[in-house]
């Protein structure tokens, strides 16, 4: 695959990416170094697998399969990198009030509200990019719903 | 047939099987406590939803990160290119006939 390949389809999926980082933090520059850190890493683990795929034959399908597949993996790494970064991240995050409840969750949670609820994450999905179980899918649903909705009622009482 | 949380969850989430959502929906029918808690489902379902942000990117801050990503591609990637005496060597290499 050349490079103007690989340009075009990350084109295409960088809303996607763009819309995970502003799940994980609220703040446009470190939303732009977020996603730039990790494709970088991205690109770095995978150069050799990409240089060697041909997709100049794919059907729409199998290039919308092969985005689906990009985007997941910058996605795990943007996910990976906001873990790494989390104290300097909890602190930019409380400068937001709009959805304040959201953001006062953790990294986990936000991303596994973020992946259901706004890209439709599968469980099967789920349970490769937190390479967990199924039953600790459960937990993870249950903890993020809860603790947004008491979250929210919380702020509701006290407004 | 007995409805579990799971099949409620299904039914909200239109990933129940054809047959079991039209068994659910007659079940609501006949059962006002069915009825009121997929009603609450939803509801819930609806405001999680809009408790969660869906930030919509201006095409300004869209377009500097894309001309970022190309610029870490061009910077990480590296084409294999073929030397032309590697290519020149191949050639020769090559039976054309043998006898």
């Amino acid at each position: 695959m050349k490079k103007e390949e690989i340009n075009s389809q990350i084109k295409i999926i960088t809303p996607t990416l763009q819309k995970f980082a502003w799940a994980m933090i609220p703040e446009e520059e470190m939303v732009a170094e977020l996603i730039s850190d990790a494709y970088s890493v991205f690109l770095i683990k995978s150069a050799d697998d990409l240089i060697s795929k041909e997709i100049t034959d794919f059907s729409n399908s199998e290039l919308s399969l092969f985005r689906k597949s990009l985007a997941h993996k910058v996605l795990k790494e943007i996910y990976n990198l906001a873990l790494k970064k989390a104290d300097k991240i909890r602190s930019e995050s409380k400068r937001s009030l709009e959805y304040k409840s959201f953001y006062d969750l953790d990294l986990r949670s936000r991303a596994f509200l973020c992946l259901v609820h706004n890209f439709n994450y599968t469980d099967k999905d789920l349970k490769s990019f937190f390479e967990c179980e199924s039953h600790d899918l459960i937990e993870y649903r249950f903890n993020a719903q809860a603790n947004l909705l008491k979250d929210y009622q919380d702020t509701e009482v006290h407004v | 047939m007995n409805i579990s949380y799971a099949h409620i969850n299904a039914y909200i989430k239109g990933t129940l099987p054809r047959d079991l959502e039209s068994q659910i929906e007659e079940l609501a029918q006949k059962e006002t406590s069915i009825a009121k808690m997929i009603e609450e489902k939803k509801d819930e379902q609806t405001l999680i939803q809009s408790l969660i942000p869906s930030h919509k990117s201006d095409s300004r801050s869209l377009k500097t990160i894309q001309a970022d990503l190309e610029l870490i591609t061009d910077e990480i990637l590296v084409e294999e290119k073929t030397n032309i005496l590697d290519k020149v060597a191949k050639v020769l290499d090559t039976t054309i006939l043998e006898f």
